[in-house]
């Protein structure tokens, strides 16, 4: 299973992005052994399409679970269209939140959690 | 400023059938009268627009007369009404030179709000709806290669191993998708974003743009506008405020530009 984490920075440690499509950095995580990928976002400054463009580099990587704190109606419809689960309200480390995940104390996310432009600071 | 609400006030005395006035016989009457109490209320709604047909110009062969005609013979001029700051005045001030000339063309070109019309009142005769470009997919032909998602630069598009997602808000309609697709998917197809609106006010060439609510593409809708314009008299274009696309789209090409600014700090800050 592989786990698709927004972070703010690029090591475990480090607490989730409440921002899907403008985060700083995309933890590519095998949960069973915990070896990961930190891939910064090129889509961090994006006017627009940024989730888009989140969305699509996450199922380049082929994760099968995004695990974040907000997601737009854009990279939702994306993300679903291609399979990958989405978990959203994430709050705490990438390390906890994978933990989380092994232990089932996750939610799959019905909907998109904010409207589109949430994360571009206006 | 002032002068132009006296103006509407009037205007309803005007359109009740008291024939031709020139400019100057208005502004002065309108200096003699005192201004009434609801000098500021909205004229009254013409009954109908039912106008006398001296009044209304046609759109499609104006007669003799209509061409402002200058010492060194018929020529005609863009007037461009711009200004940084938003709520200056720019529709007050367009509209004030508009019912001063003769004749004139009038271009709303604030597509996102135009509201020129609620002086002018025209009749509208012409609705011309405007589109741009979006790219249709035909899912039989599409081998997901994911061509046309790289080449968009407002990713529009996303391509996944079973299927395509098309994102017409955030497509600027380029036509990249299109031209890179090398299994020819990928048809020109089109979406509506805007109306352009037609028609006349007494002797003014009334034109205003509306962009759809939503739409965040104002360009194309200016674009289509100015290619009406006329050559046989002059022509107003009350522009939107700031300095962006939309704005830029709206000026080029003007003879003169009005910048309109109020005595604020940020009148005189969004001026410079």
């Amino acid at each position: 299973m592989k786990l698709c984490i927004s972070s703010t920075k690029n090591d475990l440690e480090a607490s989730v992005d409440a921002r899907f499509g403008r985060c700083q950095y995309f933890l590519f995580i095998d949960a069973e052994t915990m070896n990961f990928e930190a891939v910064g976002n090129p889509a961090f400054i994006a006017g627009g399409g940024a989730g888009v463009q989140a969305a699509q580099l996450v199922v380049n990587k082929k994760a099968d679970v995004v695990i974040t704190g907000n997601v737009g109606p854009n990279a939702f419809e994306a993300l679903r269209a291609a399979g990958v689960k989405i978990v959203t309200g994430a709050q705490g480390s990438v390390k906890d939140l994978v933990e989380k995940f092994k232990k089932g104390e996750i939610e799959y996310a019905a909907a998109p959690s904010v409207e589109t432009h949430y994360g571009a600071g206006r | 400023m002032e002068r132009g609400l006296r103006v509407q006030a009037q205007e309803p005395v005007r359109e009740q059938g008291e024939g031709e006035v020139n400019a100057e016989e208005r502004w002065e009457e309108a200096g003699q009268v005192p201004v009434p109490e609801n000098a500021f209320a909205l004229p009254a709604e013409p009954q109908g627009h039912t106008r006398p047909a001296s009044h209304v110009i046609s759109l499609s062969a104006p007669s003799a007369g209509q061409v402002w005609r200058g010492s060194k013979g018929a020529y005609s001029m863009v007037i461009s009404i711009a200004s940084g700051k938003g709520g200056t005045g720019k529709t007050s001030v367009a509209v004030s030179l508009a019912l001063s000339l003769e004749t004139c063309q009038f271009l709303d070109c604030d597509v996102e709000e135009p509201n020129a019309s609620l002086f002018l009142r025209p009749s509208i005769d012409r609705k011309i709806s405007v589109g741009t470009l979006e790219p249709w997919i035909d899912e039989s032909k599409c081998s997901h290669c994911g061509e046309c998602s790289s080449i968009c630069a407002y990713h529009a598009i996303a391509v996944f191993e079973k299927n395509i997602l098309i994102f017409p808000k955030l497509c600027h309609g380029c036509g990249g998708c299109i031209l890179v697709c090398p299994e020819k998917a990928i048809a020109e197809g089109k979406r509506n974003i805007g109306v352009i609106e037609e028609g006349a006010s007494n002797s003014i060439a009334f034109t205003q743009g509306i962009l759809n609510i939503g739409e965040h593409m104002a360009t194309p809708v200016i674009r289509e506008m100015k290619r009406l314009i006329r050559k046989d008299m002059h022509v107003i274009i009350d522009s939107p405020p700031g300095t962006s696309c939309p704005v830029i789209e709206s000026i080029k090409g003007s003879d003169f530009v009005l910048l309109v600014t109020e005595p604020t700090p940020f009148g005189l800050n969004d001026l410079k």
